[in-house]
Parts: structure tokens; sequence; C-alpha cells
């Protein structure tokens, strides 16, 4: 703990030192991409390492400390590198994503489907019911809000509950893949996830087109057609790229079978590119690709992941890092009382839905108590959609994401400290054992050195 | 998907299928076989495909999708330099012949002074102005180019000249490259930005310590940071950051990108680290990608019909060659006595190495946007002159195997057995990788 805190000063010393060469206003394209980069490396490794001597997890160290030095706090990134780091946080989603998918073994999760969609669907509708209430009741208080009239605030409420309902495998799989935690729990928790966003991702495109009946003059002249027409591209269009990729990576594991990794890298790049122009989603591409590659293909799912598990801890660490770095503080504090209650309404509906889904689905108990802690995280998704509705309903859009931002940041920070430590009371953490990760790195001492020290 | 947008992705995704592709072990077998360098097998057609690409007919590597490679790029030089760093491990050169040492610098300085000497005068005679010193940084550019030799095929040069000799020609190849890369340094020491542009006012001696402390630093922290991984994924996740972070800083502060890092890579080999090999396997992997990448992209700023560039990489060429031969002359005299004749020693060092293209992309990166037109012409120089110097040593070569004189490959009876296998060797050899014979530290 003590050589991460000092090695986190000495790069944060030389980085700001950097920093002052250039008025505050100025950056260097490249040079200002590859420094954050470097920096949020190194920063999120060493700050994950305080948190891990601290019991909590590495993913909430990386969030932290990309908030730390982020725009908000201490500014020594900027928004410019950012955004110049939006490629790596794709090709990172599609990384993380494809990873789950090969987790995910839909034979011998069979006799848990129950279990899974119980659990999911009570979880979802009690946290969706009670998010719409408060809502409801808390949407005429607020300013935004205020010139709307009756049908125009549930249609917002409508909007702001769905986005909330998201969960998230990134930070459900982060959390897995750094404590190395295998067991009912956490097979259980990243296939609600995985399955729950999915529903959420194709409910938020019902929604958002009720929403934009109700305010038309915030609708892009699309019609109802066109909605579900980009509807069909964005899902079914991310599933099928992620078949394709699936097809391609499979093809290229069995027929040429070097450098995996570098390939499997180079195709969620190209993903990550032609998906933003495409609006793919790269969570449904990866996602699709893993699945396909774990239960269709004849090339196993855990292969791509062990190729790829090298690359996957600077992935994790750049885009949590990233992804806390794009908190909006400031949005926090002007939200933060109605943020507090969303959140902690939130927890209620998941926790009470969850629970009662589990004991109809008669989950083993010590599952089913802890199941809920894997549904509070919230990253990614859901902050992709709030960027969404301030820009698809404007003029209140801003303000609507300004509250479900304020509620993320909350479940964000605490929900992968909670699901851990849900993880390590159901006694699950550490039981994967992967070789690879064990391998020693190049300063470790020889066998030679040892029996000599004996 | 607009279809200019699918062509950049689609392109940009051959030519990094490509330069895997070019970098896996049989094509480096090959060019060992024909004794060729990574510039003829790979380079050339790569820095056609960058010409292609940049056509607006073609519209793949823009302007734009140039900017957005940047970040790339100066991660690409970070990582080259700290590659080069780690060639620099003192314990290895200590083993090495005491008289050695003189032919690494003459073999390296007297063809940096010839190019120096003669693009300068090549420059102004083709209208270079006189005002900021601008065809002095142009010729130190080239010249600083024009250090590194090509590693050898040791196959081929080991029946020309014998085991010991080539090992020595090895070594002189493996080590030229940091004399280049000090030019480069002081070239990105001297010819700062405006100073209206940045906080810092400092005298180019500040510059100096400034970029010695920094690499220095940075190789410390890189070393911190590799002591404290607990497993070889954090080690590599740790060795992208450090890299990332030394390049970004240095090209933050405008300073030489390589220079720093190489810095920073010759502490960390100088210091404690069980698999040192390892780590330098790790970093070499990704080398020839990137060489090849950059040909890309320097390809796209390549204007062969230019004839300023023609002419200045004919006398790259010929102060080049003349250098290297003079400094054969001058290291047979003071170099150990099993080097073989001058005439082979500048043979086996013309061949123009691929860090070059490393330290001219550098280079281009420290004008700050200032006199472009002759940033192609330097490009043009080194890309051409690496091609024809092969030529020339093409020719060279066939003109002594006529005569019959030293490329008579000594008779299989003297030739001991080959080496175990070197793990890169013929991409940039690593100095330790040779293990250290009696003969060697005679």
């Amino acid at each position: 703990m003590i050589r991460a805190a000092i090695v986190l000063a000495l790069v944060a010393g030389i980085s700001f030192a950097a920093r002052s060469f250039l008025p505050a206003d100025a950056t260097i394209t490249g040079s200002g991409a590859a420094f954050a980069f470097g920096f949020l490396l190194i920063a999120a490794m060493q700050t994950g390492h305080i948190f891990h001597d601290l019991r909590l997890p590495h993913l909430t160290g990386f969030i932290l400390c990309g908030a730390l030095f982020g725009p908000e706090v201490l500014r020594l990134i900027t928004p410019s590198m950012l955004g110049d780091l939006t490629l790596v946080k794709k090709v990172a989603v599609g990384l993380i994503a494809l990873n789950a998918g090969c987790e995910l073994n839909f034979a011998r999760l069979r006799p848990k489907i129950r279990s899974i969609g119980l659990v999911s669907i009570f979880g979802l509708l009690t946290e969706f019911i009670l998010l719409f209430g408060l809502f409801a009741f808390v949407l005429g208080r607020i300013e935004f809000t205020a010139d709307m009239t009756s049908a125009q605030r549930l249609a917002v409420a409508l909007i702001c509950s769905t986005v909330l309902c998201a969960l998230s495998p990134a930070v459900v799989m982060g959390i897995l893949k750094e404590t190395r935690a295998t067991g009912p729990l956490s097979e259980m928790c990243l296939s609600i996830v995985v399955l729950a966003d999915l529903a959420v991702v194709v409910a938020f495109s019902f929604t958002e087109s009720v929403a934009h009946a109700v305010f038309p003059a915030t609708a892009s002249g699309a019609g109802q057609s066109s909605i579900f027409g980009a509807l069909a591209v964005h899902i079914f269009g991310s599933i099928a790229t992620g078949i394709g990729v699936g097809l391609v990576a499979a093809l290229y594991i069995r027929r040429v079978g070097q450098r995996i990794g570098l390939f499997v890298f180079a195709v969620l790049f190209v993903v990550a590119e032609i998906g933003g122009a495409l609006h793919l989603d790269p969570l449904l591409v990866g996602l699709s690709a893993g699945l396909f590659l774990e239960n269709i293909s004849p090339v196993s799912g855990h292969e791509v992941i062990h190729e790829t598990e090298v690359a996957a801890m600077p992935t994790f660490a750049v885009f949590f890092a990233v992804v806390g770095a794009e908190v909006h503080l400031h949005a926090f504090f002007s939200v933060a009382p109605y943020a507090a209650v969303a959140a902690l309404t939130r927890a209620a509906g998941i926790f009470v839905g969850a629970r009662f889904g589990a004991r109809v689905a008669k989950v083993e108990p010590a599952v089913a108590a802890r199941v809920p802690f894997g549904m509070f995280p919230q990253a990614g998704v859901a902050i992709g959609l709030a960027n969404l509705v301030a820009s698809s309903f404007k003029p209140w859009g801003q303000g609507a994401a300004t509250l479900i931002l304020g509620t993320i940041v909350i479940n964000e920070m605490i929900g992968p400290v909670l699901f851990r430590m849900a993880l390590a009371r159901a006694g699950e953490i550490g039981k994967k054992r992967e070789g690879s990760l064990l391998d020693l790195p190049s300063h470790a001492p020889t066998p030679e050195a040892d029996v000599e020290a004996t | 998907m607009p279809p200019d947008r699918l062509r950049v992705v689609v392109g940009l995704a051959v030519a990094l299928g490509l330069a895997v592709l070019l970098a896996q072990p049989k094509v480096k077998a090959l060019e060992q076989r024909f004794g060729v360098t990574v510039l003829i097998s790979a380079g050339v057609p790569f820095l056609a495909m960058g010409a292609i690409f940049s056509l607006d007919s073609v519209g793949i590597l823009t302007p734009q999708v140039l900017l957005d490679l940047k970040p790339a790029f100066e991660f690409g030089l970070g990582w080259v330099g700290f590659v080069v760093g780690l060639h620099f491990d003192v314990r290895k050169l200590d083993a090495l012949p005491a008289s050695l040492g003189p032919v690494i610098v003459l073999e390296s300085v007297v063809p940096m002074l010839t190019t120096a000497g003669l693009c300068a005068m090549a420059l102004l005679g083709m209208g270079v102005p006189w005002e900021r010193n601008a065809f002095a940084r142009d010729a130190l550019v080239l010249a600083a180019c024009a250090a590194p030799s090509a590693p050898i095929s040791m196959e081929i040069w080991e029946r020309r000249v014998g085991r010991k000799a080539a090992r020595m020609i090895d070594e002189v190849t493996s080590l030229d490259e940091v004399t280049g890369l000090a030019l480069l340094g002081v070239i990105a020491i001297l010819f700062r930005p405006e100073n209206d542009t940045t906080r810092w006012v400092l005298p180019s001696s500040a510059w100096l310590l400034l970029t010695l402390g920094l690499g220095g630093v940075l190789g410390i922290v890189t070393y911190v940071l590799l002591r404290g991984a607990h497993n070889a994924a954090e080690e590599l996740t740790l060795l992208l950051g450090a890299v990332a972070l030394s390049a970004g800083v240095a090209g933050y502060l405008a300073l030489s990108v390589p220079v720093v890092c190489a810095i920073a890579g010759a502490l960390l080999a100088n210091l404690p680290i069980r698999d040192l090999e390892g780590l330098k396997k790790t970093l070499l992997d990704v080398e020839r990608p990137i060489y090849l990448i950059f040909l890309l992209v320097v390809g796209a700023t390549w204007r062969p019909l230019e004839w300023q560039g023609w002419l200045l990489a004919t006398a790259f060429v010929l102060a080049r060659v003349a250098g290297k031969r003079l400094g054969a002359i001058w290291s047979k005299r003071v170099g150990p006595k099993e080097l073989p004749s001058a005439g082979m020693l500048a043979l086996a060092l013309a061949p123009q190495s691929p860090s070059s293209i490393v330290l001219m992309v550098s280079a281009a990166t420290l004008y700050h946007g200032y006199g472009l037109e002759r940033v192609r012409w330097v490009i043009n120089a080194v890309i051409i002159g690496g091609v024809l110097t092969e030529v020339v040593v093409r020719i060279l070569e066939w003109r002594r195997r006529r005569v019959g004189v030293d490329l008579t490959p000594i008779p299989p009876t003297r030739v001991l057995p080959p080496d175990p296998p070197k793990p890169q060797a013929d991409a940039a050899p690593v100095l330790s990788t040779t293990p250290t014979t009696p003969e060697g530290s005679a």
C-alpha cells in the first residue's frame, strides 16, 4: 500500500509538472492521449492496489482515481484527452462484453434459467415501479419539469426510471475478474445482469418512443416507424454484427490459431470504429459474439477469455478510470438529495423484488440473500442511456440526465463495494484458478535464489 | 455507414493485418536467408501502400485520420525507444573488447559528419533559408538517420568473415543507433517550439538536464512499477502504462519521445530484473508491426515526384556510404585485429537500419508544423536512401564476388556450429542474447 501510494504520488507529480508546460486550455493531440492513457493506467492500478489493501474492490479504486484526476476535480485529465480515449473505451466495452458472453454457457445455465428469469423479472419490475412512483411524486418539485403537464411529467418519470433500471455487466464482470470469484452467486449475478440489461435497452427504446409521442416538439421529425427502424438497427443490427464477429473469430481460431488475442483486439477495434458510424452498441456486439462462440461455435469461449486475458487488465483499468473521469460531480452535487433518494429507492426495489423472485424460484437461500447485491452497480450502459436522454430530449433532457447521472454516481461508487462484500460472504472469492495469471513477473526471484536464501 | 468511413476502417484493418502477417518469423527467416533488410522486404510495399492510401481518390489516410493516429504514433515511438534503451546493458558492454568501442563511435559518427556536411550543402543549394538555422536542422536530422546500420544476417556473414568478426559487426549494428538517438535528442533541445505557445522559457542547457532527468525518473518509475507487479499480466499492464506515460510526457514537453524512452529503457536494463530477456522479447514482439505502421503513415506524406527529395536522397546515400567506408578504414586501424577488412566492414554496415525510420518519424514531430515541404524531402531522402543503399550494396557485393577476394565463403570445416536460436535477433539484435565467449572478451 505504501509503495502504491508513493508511486501514485510520484506519477501524479511528474504529470502535473508536465501539464504546466502548456496553458490550461491548450493540449497537444497525440501527446495528450498517450499521456492520459499512460497516467490513467498507472494511477488506476496503484489506486486499485490501495483499495485492495483496504478490502475494497480495485474497480472502485479505478473509478475514484478517474474521478479525482478527471476534468471536474484536479483537472489533470482534460475533456479533450477523454475525447481522445473514446475509442479505447469502446474497445474496452467490446472486450468486457465478449468476456461476459463467453462466460455464459446456456447448456450449463438451462437448469437455472427459470430462477434467473424470475429474479430478473421481479427485481426489474419492483425497481421500475418504485422508481416510477418516486419520480412521479418528485418531478413536480424539480425546476426543469415545473412547466410541464402531468402527462409530460409522467413521460419524464418513465424515461428516468427505465434508464435507472439498467444494471452493469461491465462492473459485475470486472469484479468477478479481479476477485477471481466463481460459484452459484457469481454465475447467477452475471447471467442476470447480462439478460436484464438487454431487456432494459429494449425497454428504453419503447419508452423513448412514448416520450417522443408526449413531447412532439422534441422528436427529430422521425415517425414511429423510423424509431422502430432505428431500434431494429441498434439492437438486431448489433446482435447480427456480433454473430458475424463470433463467426469470423471462430474461423480464425480454428484455421489460423495464432496470436488470437491480437486478432480479437483488432476485430474489436474495427467494430468500435464501424459501430460508431452505424450506431451499433459495442456491448451488444461483444455479448452476441461471446455467446455465439461459447454456445454455438465449436470454439470454446474460455479459450478466447484465456487468450485475451493479458489484455483484460489494462482494458479494465483504463475503462473504469475513464468512466470515473466522466463522472459529472457538479451535476451530482446539484441534485444530490434527489439522487440519494432515487438510489435508495432503486436499491430497495431491487432488494425486495429480487429476493421475492428468488423465493418464488426456490433459489438456495444463501444465494437468494446476496443476489440483489450483484444488481446494484451501474456504469456504462446507464451513462450511455442518460447521455442519449440529454441529446434526444431538448430542452428538458439535460435536466433529466443530470438527475439520472447523479443517481448513477452513487450506484457506481457503492455498488461494486457491496457486490464484492456479497461475494466474500458467499465464499466465492479466489475460487477460480487461472494459470497464466499466476505466471511470475520478470522481477520475481529465481528458484535458485530461493534455494540459496533458505 | 458513410462509404468514406468504411473505406478508412477497412483500409486500416487491412494495413494492420498485413503488418502483423509480415512480422511473422517466416518472413524474418526469408530476410535472413536473402540478406535483405525489412526496408526492402516489407518496407517498400508499406510505403507504397501509404502513398496510395493518401491519394484523394482513395481517401484512406486523410489528414484527419493521420491526426487521429497520432496517439498510437507517439506510443510506438516510445515503445521503440524503450527497446533501444534496453540494449544498453552496461554489464554486457563491459564484456566487449575495449577496442570495439572506438569502432562503434567511428562507424556512427563519421557517416553522421559526412551526411551532415554534404546534405547541408545540398539543402543550401536547393534554396533552404539560413534563417532560424533551418538547413542545419534538416542536415542534423539526416545525419542522425545516417548512423544506424541494419542488423546483419549472421548466417551469411559468419560464412563470409568468420564467427568472431560477424559477432563484432553484430554488436556494432545493435549499438550505433544510440548515437543517432543522441543527436536526435540534441535536435529536440536546440530547436524548441515558439516560446509564446508555452509557459516555460528555459535555456538549452536546462532542456538537456530535463531530458536526462526525465528519462532517468521515468526509468526508475518503470522499475518500481514492474517490481510491484504481482503477476505477468499486471507486469505487462504496467509496462504499457509506463511506455505510454513516458511517451506522453516527453511528447507533451516537445522533447524527443524515443530519446527520453531510451534513457528510461537503458536505466531499466541496468537495474536488477530477473528476466530481462523476457521483457525485451515482449517489447521486440511488437517492434516490427510498429515500424511497418510508421512506414504506412510516412508513405502518406511521401511525394516521390518532388525532385528535391531525390536530390537529397542521392546526397544522403553518397555521404552515408562514403562515411561508413571512411569509418571502416579508420576502425580497422584502431579496432580489434579480428575485424574484417575495411571494405567488408563497410559493406556489412552500409545497409540502413529500420530504426532510421523511427528517428526520421520522431524528428518530423519536432518540426512543430514548420517547414512541412522540407519534412517531405527529408522523408524522401531517408526512405529512398534506404532502398538505394541496398542497391549499391548489391552492386558492390556483385563486384567483389566477381573479383572473388573477400566474399569467398570460409570453408565449411572452419565454420563453428551455429549458436542456439536468438529471440528476434534479426529484427534488432539484443546485445545480451549474444553469449559472452572468452574470444569475445579477449
